[in-house]
């Protein structure tokens, strides 16, 4: 029995590709488009991160330079406060005894206990 | 004192957010029906506005069933916990500058936890869920590499430059299509299996625990858009480029009024700004 050959001349050419109208760009446009977009916000981007950098270094100098204000302020609160222990001390113990038996000075630590609290 | 205080601050922020889930279903109901050129709600209220405090009703009204082979108490505690963490979700979001319940340091990852927490559903939806959660974490990563902070209102005020749908196009569009997945919305509703069952896992629930499963479906649809226009679209900030305008209103025409940039300073950020941009999400979702 013959073998079931192709045809002589071979097969007719298979319609495989649609022939609808292409809609829209083409794909690489779109991929261009969205670099382009891409490219733009991070250009945008880098300069919101210097800008809050610069804010950040604004903020850390203006703290440097309120550091000696605040610390004279709390300078001053201390001495007023180991001035009224002194006080308080004389008055209870008489003379002006001391609570240490060493001539040291140890920085006091008071406890800010306002009389009635909010919050 | 301070206590009535916080309770006051939770139900400041809980009734809106079940409000707008209230009006929400009837504007996706509404929507559905201009598309299927049919009327939709329209007898309840002015326009149908009041449809959905009706169905509210009514299914706190009825009867509740649950199934005699059913675990009782994980039956009726599933849908509370749904909700409860889809409103806790709501706590960390900031709706104006200096408008918020908790300004927590940790609030993005305190979002991911929570509404991770908010699934629920039999085993085709966890398996959908814990695929698409990946997709969203990994986003949310890259954007705290930009902004190098968990916390939700620095994660905004540095977009004050550029939203971030610029630089993360891309991201967006996947982030999008994953929050989709995540809420069980029309492409991804395979937990809800439309061809094989009513609703999904909601089918033997009814009554006030229906109510619950449904206002928490939609308090985490909104929920996902707020943060969608977080992350992306700067949150509370300003839709129009205010900064542009009072440049081309300087250089081109010379005014230079400092209550004209007073007004656009306090027009900069609004929470009608985030309404606006959440609106316009939720849209895109139904």
């Amino acid at each position: 029995m013959p073998q079931d050959m192709p045809p002589t001349g071979g097969y007719a050419q298979v319609q495989y590709k649609r022939n609808i109208p292409a809609r829209g760009f083409k794909p690489a446009y779109y991929m261009i488009g969205m670099h382009v977009i891409m490219a733009y916000g991070f250009y945008k981007y880098f300069h919101g991160v210097r800008e809050q950098r610069e804010l950040a270094r604004e903020k850390m100098w203006s703290r440097l330079h309120l550091t000696p204000l605040l610390q004279a302020e709390e300078d001053r609160d201390q001495v007023r406060r180991h001035y009224a222990d002194k006080a308080r001390e004389k008055e209870l113990l008489g003379t002006d005894a001391k609570v240490y038996n060493s001539d040291r000075f140890i920085r006091p630590t008071f406890a800010y206990t306002p009389a009635n609290l909010t919050q | 004192m301070i206590s009535i205080i916080s309770i006051i601050e939770g139900l400041l922020l809980i009734v809106p957010a079940l409000l707008s889930v209230a009006f929400v279903t009837i504007a996706e109901r509404k929507t559905m029906a201009s598309m299927q050129r049919r009327l939709g709600p329209n007898a309840v209220g002015y326009y149908g506005l009041l449809q959905a405090f009706a169905d509210a009703l009514k299914l706190l009204l009825k009867e509740y069933v649950a199934p005699t082979q059913a675990n009782i108490i994980l039956f009726f505690i599933g849908p509370m916990i749904t909700l409860i963490f889809s409103l806790l979700g709501y706590l960390v979001v900031p709706f104006d500058s200096g408008i918020f319940v908790s300004d927590y340091s940790l609030g993005m990852l305190y979002m991911l936890a929570v509404s991770s927490l908010s699934t629920y559903g039999s085993l085709r939806s966890t398996a959908q869920l814990i695929s698409y959660e990946l997709i969203l974490s990994s986003v949310i990563i890259l954007i705290i590499l930009l902004t190098g902070n968990l916390n939700i209102i620095t994660i905004v005020e540095s977009q004050r430059i550029v939203d971030f749908i610029l630089p993360l196009f891309p991201l967006f569009i996947i982030f999008f299509i994953g929050s989709i997945a995540e809420t069980n919305r029309a492409p991804f509703d395979l937990a809800e299996a439309e061809s094989e069952l009513v609703s999904g896992f909601m089918t033997e629930h009814s009554a006030s625990v229906f109510v619950f499963f449904f206002l928490a479906e939609y308090a985490s649809i909104i929920l996902i858009c707020i943060l969608n226009s977080i992350l992306f679209f700067g949150g509370y900030l300003c839709i129009i480029p205010v900064e542009f305008i009072i440049d081309i209103l300087y250089n081109i025409f010379g005014i230079n009024s400092s209550i004209l940039e007073d007004i656009f300073v306090n027009i900069s950020s609004s929470p009608l700004n985030l309404a606006f941009k959440t609106a316009l999400l939720i849209f895109v979702f139904i």
